[in-house]
């Protein structure tokens, strides 16, 4: 069985002692490939699936949603996507994607929060993309599981809504541990309490087993 | 039992603006959906708007999910990818404040909703977000959605579109009864307005969707066509 994981960098594990690179400008970039402390390796080890993270750091909802959809699945996968921030964006082409967010400092970012973004669209947009992953996804797979950072997001849900968001934040858990060295991003200790919530919520309430 | 329902959703092309009158109020009896469901001999409720959008589309549609019953039939006729809306809500989730606007030509349309601050949003819009593919994924997600969610009422959800789509995700997976190319250079005839189509041409669109829907015979069985 495999574990495939999409969301940020709160999935690639972005600031990890082994997914860190120090940029001339003082920031750390995410590694070249995703931390093998991140939750998704750490929870696949435990219920003894193989994982594939295919998380983007930086990713919008929107470019999650473009990269599940352009991945193939069979049903022997079972499929955790950990959501980002609403307040990121992103604009699509055929074969690139621009990141918008709060960070970038190019006329595209600043224009969008200065004049498109507003709470409620971002949010809306977010419930659209669960429930088309939902409707897609769902039936080629053996199982899919929806997540969400901060448990504050699920403070409006539209009616229409039919996806169950699995009810373990990872930021919201993270608070009580250290960051990681990047200083922004969960530590190793938040990834591994993470996957430990979520490996008690598969044996408890999913019939996995360990 | 109730008479089946046929709800469509839309912009001006479904609401036929200005087909017997220069009416904004209330959608025309000569659009689409009442031909159509005139054939059918069901009940049409045109929830069109004018000027709509994609992403607006798909909110009307999710406004009238709880009156949408397993008996009636849904067609949603999405419009021109090249429009957008901001909209806020209050706590009730309905829409407090609405900006509609359509990129003509790197212009603004001449018919956008809102006043000054809403045109220098728009502006901004056209110069850093205008992206053609962009916009027709985002199209795709919205026929997607409301396909995932209305089918929760009924099975008969259908999609017509409007205009001529340069992307062809393979993941699509809804019932598109029609593409037609709505622009004035293809129209029969025209409305009041010599801008909107005429009634020859919603007697056209509401003929085509007859013929694809009837050609279903799961179709046929539920509205006892012959």
């Amino acid at each position: 069985m495999n574990l495939i994981a999409f969301g940020c960098s709160n999935t690639y594990g972005h600031g990890l002692h082994d997914c860190i690179k120090k940029t001339k400008k003082n920031f750390f970039a995410p590694g070249d490939t995703a931390s093998k402390y991140a939750w998704p390796q750490v929870l696949a080890k435990w219920i003894g699936f193989t994982c594939d993270n295919l998380s983007i750091p930086g990713a919008s909802n929107l470019e999650i949603t473009k990269n599940v959809l352009s991945t193939k699945f069979t049903k022997r996968d079972h499929v955790f996507i950990l959501w980002s921030y609403f307040d990121r964006h992103c604009l699509l082409d055929q074969d690139s994607i621009e990141q918008i967010g709060p960070w970038i400092s190019n006329k595209r970012s600043i224009n969008y929060y200065r004049y498109n973004h507003t709470e409620y669209q971002q949010a809306f947009n977010f419930w659209i993309y669960c429930n088309a992953i939902e409707n897609l996804i769902r039936p080629k797979v053996a199982q899919l599981y929806q997540l969400l950072p901060w448990s504050e997001q699920t403070s409006w849900i539209p009616e229409w809504n039919t996806v169950d968001i699995v009810d373990i934040f990872m930021r919201d858990l993270s608070l009580n541990w250290p960051l990681a060295q990047d200083g922004m991003h969960p530590g190793v200790h938040a990834h591994r309490e993470y996957a430990k919530a979520l490996y008690k919520f598969l044996i408890e309430k999913e019939n996995y087993s360990g | 039992m109730d008479k089946p329902k046929l709800w469509a959703f839309g912009c001006s092309n479904t609401f036929g603006q200005c087909l017997d009158r220069i009416d904004k109020q209330k959608p025309s009896k000569k659009a689409w959906p009442n031909v159509l469901a005139d054939k059918l001999n069901i009940h049409p409720m045109n929830k069109a708007q004018l000027g709509n959008s994609n992403r607006g589309i798909l909110y009307n549609a999710l406004e009238n999910i709880d009156n949408i019953s397993v008996n009636d039939l849904v067609v949603l006729f999405w419009t021109y990818p090249s429009r957008t809306f901001f909209w806020q809500r209050d706590l009730k989730d309905k829409i407090t404040k609405l900006e509609m606007m359509e990129n003509m030509s790197d212009k603004i349309s001449p018919w956008t909703i809102g006043g000054t601050q809403t045109k220098i949003r728009f502006k901004a819009w056209i110069k850093y977000f205008f992206h053609r593919i962009d916009l027709e994924y985002s199209l795709y997600e919205n026929m997607t959605v409301a396909d995932h969610i209305l089918k929760k009422n009924t099975v008969f959800v259908y999609h017509v579109l409007s205009d001529v789509q340069e992307v062809d995700p393979k993941w699509l997976n809804v019932d598109i009864i029609g593409k037609f190319r709505m622009t004035s250079d293809h129209y029969k005839d025209f409305a009041l307005d010599s801008a909107h189509p005429g009634k020859e041409q919603h007697k056209f669109l509401a003929d085509q969707l007859y013929t694809k829907l009837t050609a279903q015979q799961l179709f046929r069985n539920k509205f006892k066509i012959r």
